[in-house]
């Protein structure tokens, strides 16, 4: 198999990983809605940890992108 | 017309389908006004929610931010590697240090925020007591 | 038609006018990508010069986006750097309605997004970054350094933490680039996805022809997303560099 063809795969497989991101966003958003349903008065309050939640798990996502990108590309 | 005028409100027990031509007149008037006050509102609703857009905004930021530091690192680490060859343990020991920086950032924003909301939560307290 | 338009086609750079050879300098043209720049520039400089024109008291329409716009981003800077940064809203002001009109034209029909590519990101980047540096050095002087250690941090952490913010201060312009080519560069690519999506949806006949519409549904609700997205990219790159600025130039307050 050459180098290329190699790269192609691995970059395929590499961002396989953003489904792993996607799960992880989809369960904080679904606790913050279960929680804001049971308690609708302390949903401002925790719209910040949502968003600070949903932040770290979309750059692990993004890091597998990154990888990807890098295995294709350099 | 003056004494139109000073018709009592359909509040106060009068029929509320009063056929008074300057009733009817100020009903057109606000509805009037009332509308164009929605459009208005409308054509503001991209920013009618400030607070929520910028909390996306700084939460995809701080996204970037952590994939940055890693991605710096990175480079900063082959680059040492390159030039001292120390073959891949600049490499990894950058790295590490790039997700250490990673979470710290993650860390940091999550520290000012507990902080701005103690802070709200000692003001609005402060407040409720000196009513 | 047998090959189909490929949807990063729309990020191809194409030369319309070849200036010469540089010399000691790659030869370089006036390209599409100049083009739109000079074109952002000139619709900006339209708005505020026109829209001034009139300076009546109660403002037209023209003249009331311009003082909204100047009075946006006074007040930002107001916010966020404080009354030692008022010298520094020229440049603000130029970043934030530069990078806000090339998105907002990037997203006209068959136009070119300037912001899209990552070498002109990274230039607006790297300019707020070493401008920011430059000042804080000028302004602070070797004072400039403890910015990298935090106050209240034990001794014994210092090894660990001066190397973390070091790193940290030097994502900052990755960061601030990667951040609106990114946007930019996957908001546009999707759109070209869904809109191809129709275009052989519809050629493919029968009751997929009928259901083009849902690709077509997909693509102007992306639309007004984009514009969403162009807004507060623009809005998000102005608001960081206020707050690096403000870092550097409130240094004394440490």
């Amino acid at each position: 198999m050459d180098l290329a063809s190699a790269k192609m795969i691995g970059a395929g497989i590499a961002a396989i990983g953003m489904g792993g991101a996607a799960i992880g966003v989809g369960l904080i958003f679904a606790n913050f809605l279960n929680g804001a349903l049971r308690n609708p008065g302390a949903a401002p309050k925790l719209f910040g940890n949502l968003m600070l939640g949903f932040a770290v798990t979309e750059a692990l996502g993004i890091f597998a992108l990154l990888i990807a990108l890098l295995i294709l590309f350099v | 017309m003056a004494e139109q005028d000073k018709t009592p409100p359909s509040g106060s027990g009068l029929p509320s389908d009063l056929t008074d031509p300057a009733l009817a007149r100020l009903d057109k008037g606000l509805e009037t006004v009332r509308g164009r006050q929605a459009a208005e509102a409308a054509k503001r609703a991209p920013d009618a929610d400030p607070r929520a857009m910028r909390a996306v905004g700084k939460a995809w930021s701080l996204a970037i931010e952590m994939v940055a530091a890693v991605g710096v690192s990175l480079f900063i680490g082959w680059w040492l590697d390159r030039w001292l060859g120390t073959a891949p343990w600049g490499l990894l020991g950058f790295i590490l240090l790039g997700v250490a920086t990673a979470m710290w950032s993650a860390i940091r924003t999550a520290m000012i925020m507990q902080r701005s909301q103690e802070a709200e939560a000692e003001a609005a307290a402060k407040k409720s007591e000196g009513e | 038609m047998t090959v189909a338009a490929s949807p990063l086609d729309q990020f191809k750079i194409k030369c319309i006018a070849f200036c010469g050879e540089g010399g000691a300098l790659q030869p370089y043209s006036f390209t599409n990508a100049s083009a739109f720049m000079v074109l952002a520039v000139v619709c900006a400089a339209i708005l505020m010069i026109y829209g001034m024109r009139q300076k009546s008291l109660v403002p037209g329409r023209l003249q009331s986006v311009a003082e909204l716009t100047y009075g946006f981003v006074e007040g930002m800077v107001r916010e966020n750097v404080g009354p030692n940064g008022r010298q520094y809203f020229p440049f603000i002001f130029t970043l934030f309605v530069f990078v806000l009109f090339s998105n907002m034209l990037g997203m006209m029909p068959y136009s070119f997004t300037v912001t899209s590519h990552i070498i002109v990101t990274f230039a607006l980047a790297m300019l707020v970054f070493l401008g920011v540096t430059l000042i804080a050095i000028a302004r602070n002087g070797i004072h400039f350094f403890t910015h990298f250690m935090p106050a209240g941090v034990p001794m014994w952490l210092a090894p660990i933490i001066v190397p973390i913010e070091i790193i940290s201060y030097l994502s900052r312009p990755i960061s601030l680039s990667l951040r609106l080519c990114a946007n930019m560069l996957a908001g546009h690519t999707t759109l070209k996805v869904f809109a191809g999506f129709i275009v052989s949806m519809v050629g493919m006949g029968g009751v997929l022809s009928a259901s083009g519409i849902l690709p077509m549904i997909m693509v102007v609700a992306l639309t007004a997303l984009e514009f969403l997205i162009a807004f507060l990219q623009a809005y998000v790159f102005a608001i960081l560099t206020c707050l690096y600025l403000a870092e550097a130039v409130n240094m004394e307050h440490h």
